[in-house]
């Protein structure tokens, strides 16, 4: 750690582990939870419901033998790294979990958990692939639907009052996790990108009010000791599925530092507040669907994606992006297809990583980074 | 080399060559000859003409994919395409020339064939530049992603894309939803095409690819007879191209349609069929593939296996009511996202899948179930445990590769007559040679 912090090293602690220690705790308290898939589940609904969000992630995976009899080896690894430890008992945990259509390999979660004994997923929701006025309508009627099952579900009446109340604990968050981004916008920086990454992913993890707290004394903690870090070569990353410390730490060498991210758990999550104005399931639905960042499965939103790059480029002084995508991912595949072609107009560095979900071939890794850090530092002349 | 620079370059390649086809067709012996396919074959011909015409004459022209309503593009005139189609046929007849230069086009080779052939053919401006396009976002990432792939390219980043999004599940709810895309998306190819919409001209087509629908059902079942009456993949092939890729409603289909329905129905009523020495029924849960012929033919001599239907042969099409607008508008959502193969078994849950695999091998009498495991179907990596339990409670063996649909080379062929014989042997059955 750069910093001497005990929220820093409370919240990599809990971006490492899905099953954490302050996950524990609230459980042991008769805390209830909800599974669910990142980015696009509108977490306030479940907080509304009185129970806390936890993004499902297979990050302690030690293997995926028990996966292999459900998905093939065309399913990337985070599913099958994820439902192994599904199979595995390791989130009986959860009271619920809800699922949308992500992309081909994680909406057979669904299916697949339904056949087991004790299945969690108590509800699908299908998010429109695109935006227009007709697939917010149908986009509404969804919302409503997974409102009425998480009810239902969780026997509780999810009024508006609540509905503000989540919309508030979630800002609040963002305003805090936007916050330590700005701090990152400096010439010398507070955070490495394995903290940041963790510290993010710690957002979707615990408890969202106790995760604000440990935010808020984090903050205090950096600003009071200041940046530590000057990096030689400004990085920002990019890709899906990445939330292990460990491949993190293969990006940051030579004094490359991840200063930023385009992720849907880092700056995509936090940049756009929910509108705490008017009816507050119409300011979720304007949320989710027309002004959180567009995500990659997002119909015709390539433009603003690759807008949104450059004005991170540009916001964060970034030098070069490492992009990654997991083995057999189609939608990050083309990303990088469309992000490469923008780039390359702009002769911007970018390297494109193609990488197992719990890191694999670390070696090629860091030689292909350092490789790219190399060739990022003759650009500038350093 | 042919230079691509107006896009009509291919088309001409495709017309020349179908030309040639067909006169070599003209050459062979009266027995040797397939008046479905030659029938087929200058369909096709036809419509490159048509495409190429529009090009040339600046008359309205689509690009769009199979399972998009492509009703509505007949019913206006319109000449369309697909992104595919031809460039997949014509693998065949150039030693995979196509597909060796999409060797080096630098996008994932682990994404679906299909896909990569898509984005290949429209950055080096394989087809001509249409008015306006419209996306399919189902039934997997890949389809979602390639059309902005395409609008990156400089030669189509200003044509307009209609996208129709699929909904997930199967109720009344969710059609209405497509339709209500559908009714918005006609306008919009008005406004991009020229071309006049009537009402009365889409009743027209509707009906006419009803009486096709009819005609499908018909060969289906004569299918269950054993043996079967036509060759491995032959039903699904000849009338996906018929259906899905030619022009919509064409009633020089439906004729060609007829002819196989006839030809078949006399070899049923005959009790004869393309392998006389009938042992296996195969059911294949998935599209056909490009290489499906070797296939057949293979399995055919080998073991007297015939594969008699597929999730491509299999199309229960619902009646479309053309009482008015609203009525076929629905009926025509219903099947784009519920029916037409693929995306039925591709686009939601799970339980179509299993639904269609469970009533295929109850209505065809399957003996054995071939999963292709095609690179391309991420999602349908996820079925395993449905399909395996489907068998098991049906009693049928199940095999599974991995296989590309769309490249034979993906999987050496020698290595997937080694797997099928091992799994025919180990089931009991025994080659022809040796039976």
């Amino acid at each position: 750690m750069t910093i001497q912090s005990q929220a820093l090293k409370a919240l990599i602690e809990v971006g490492s582990n899905p099953y954490n220690a302050e996950l524990q705790n609230f459980i042991r308290k008769g805390g209830k939870t909800c599974g669910f898939l990142f980015q696009e589940t509108p977490e306030e609904i479940i907080t509304a419901a009185g129970v806390v969000p936890i993004y499902i992630r297979g990050t302690k995976s030690e293997g995926t033998e028990m996966a292999e009899a459900y998905f093939r080896q065309l399913t990337c690894n985070y599913v099958r790294n994820t439902f192994n430890e599904i199979l595995d008992g390791k989130w009986d945990f959860l009271d619920g979990a809800v699922f949308y259509n992500l992309c081909d390999h994680a909406r057979r979660i669904f299916d697949n958990w339904q056949t087991l004994p004790d299945n969690k997923a108590y509800h699908f929701m299908y998010i429109p692939k695109k935006r227009s006025d007709l697939s917010k309508d149908f986009y509404r009627q969804e919302i409503q639907k997974l409102i009425e099952a998480t009810e239902k579900h969780f026997g509780v009446e999810i009024t508006k009052e609540k509905l503000s109340e989540a919309i508030k604990l979630h800002n609040e968050m963002r305003r805090l996790q936007k916050e330590i981004y700005d701090l990152q916008k400096e010439e010398k920086v507070y955070l490495d990108g394995t903290e940041l990454a963790m510290v993010m992913m710690a957002g979707v993890s615990m408890p969202r009010d106790k995760y604000s707290d440990l935010l808020r004394t984090l903050i205090s903690d950096l600003k009071a000791q200041g940046p530590q870090i000057e990096p030689k070569v400004r990085l920002l990353y990019t890709g899906g599925h990445a939330d292990n410390p460990k491949f993190f730490d293969l990006l940051e060498q030579q004094g490359a530092v991840v200063v930023a991210d385009n992720d849907s758990f880092g700056t995509r999550a936090c940049d756009v507040l929910v509108s705490e104005e008017g009816d507050p399931l119409e300011a979720i639905i304007e949320y989710y669907y027309q002004q959180k960042p567009a995500a990659t499965r997002q119909f015709g939103t390539h433009e603003e994606r690759l807008a949104r790059l450059d004005q991170l480029i540009e916001d964060y002084r970034i030098d070069g992006i490492i992009s990654s995508r997991l083995f057999m991912c189609d939608i990050w595949a083309f990303e990088q297809f469309l992000m490469r072609n923008h780039l390359q107009r702009k002769n911007f560095p970018l390297l494109e990583l193609e990488v197992d979900y719990n890191p694999e071939g670390e070696g090629q890794i860091r030689t292909r980074v350092q490789a790219f850090v190399e060739s990022v530092c003759d650009k500038k002349n350093i | 080399m042919t230079e691509y620079v107006t896009g009509n370059e291919r088309t001409q390649e495709y017309i020349d060559r179908l030309t040639g086809l067909l006169q070599f067709f003209e050459t062979l012996p009266q027995e040797k000859r397939n008046p479905a396919q030659e029938a087929v074959v200058a369909l096709m011909l036809d419509h490159n003409k048509k495409v190429l015409d529009h090009s040339v004459n600046h008359k309205p022209l689509m690009c769009t994919w199979y399972g998009n309503c492509q009703e509505i593009l007949s019913a206006m005139s319109i000449a369309y395409y697909n992104p595919v189609f031809d460039l997949m046929f014509h693998l065949g007849l150039t030693d995979y020339a196509d597909a060796k230069e999409c060797d080096k086009f630098n996008l994932d080779d682990k994404i679906c064939s299909l896909v990569r052939y898509a984005v290949y053919s429209m950055q080096n401006r394989l087809h001509p530049k249409p008015n306006c396009f419209i996306a399919m976002t189902e039934p997997c990432d890949g389809q979602l992603m390639l059309h902005q792939a395409f609008a990156q390219t400089d030669y189509l980043k200003d044509v307009p894309v209609y996208c129709i999004d699929p909904s997930y599940g199967h109720t009344d709810e969710d059609f209405r939803y497509v339709a209500q895309q559908l009714k918005e998306m006609i306008p919009f190819i008005e406004k991009h095409t020229g071309a006049k919409f009537e009402e009365q001209k889409l009743r027209e087509v509707v009906e006419e690819v009803m009486k096709q629908d009819e005609i499908w059902r018909e060969v289906n079942d004569l299918m269950k007879a054993s043996p079967a009456p036509l060759p491995s993949f032959a039903v699904g092939d000849a009338f996906w191209a018929l259906t899905q890729h030619l022009p919509s409603g064409d009633p020089r289909s439906t004729a060609v349609m007829a002819a196989v329905r006839d030809a078949a129905k006399a070899n049923v009523e005959q009790g004869v069929g393309p392998v006389m020495n009938e042992q296996v029924r195969i059911f294949w849960p998935d599209l056909n593939p490009l290489w499906g012929d070797k296939l057949g033919q293979w399995l055919a001599e080998e073991w007297g296996a015939v594969i008699v239907s597929s999730f491509q042969q299999n199309t229960p099409y619902t009646k479309i009511d053309t009482t008015n607008l609203d009525t076929m508008l629905f009926g025509l959502a219903r099947r784009a996202v519920a029916e037409v193969p693929m995306i039925r078994q591709g686009r939601g849950w799970v339980d179509v899948f299993v639904e269609d695999l469970t009533s295929s091998i109850r209505d065809y009498n399957i003996d054995a179930v071939i999963f292709s495991g095609h690179m391309g179907h991420k999602d349908q990596s996820g079925v395993g445990q449905f399909m395996k339990k489907v068998c098991r409670d049906m009693k049928v063996p199940v095999l599974t590769v991995t296989t590309s649909l769309f490249d034979e080379r993906y999987t050496p062929f020698d290595k997937l007559k080694s797997d099928i014989s091992n799994f025919l042997s180990a089931n009991g059955y025994k080659k022809l040679s040796k039976a």
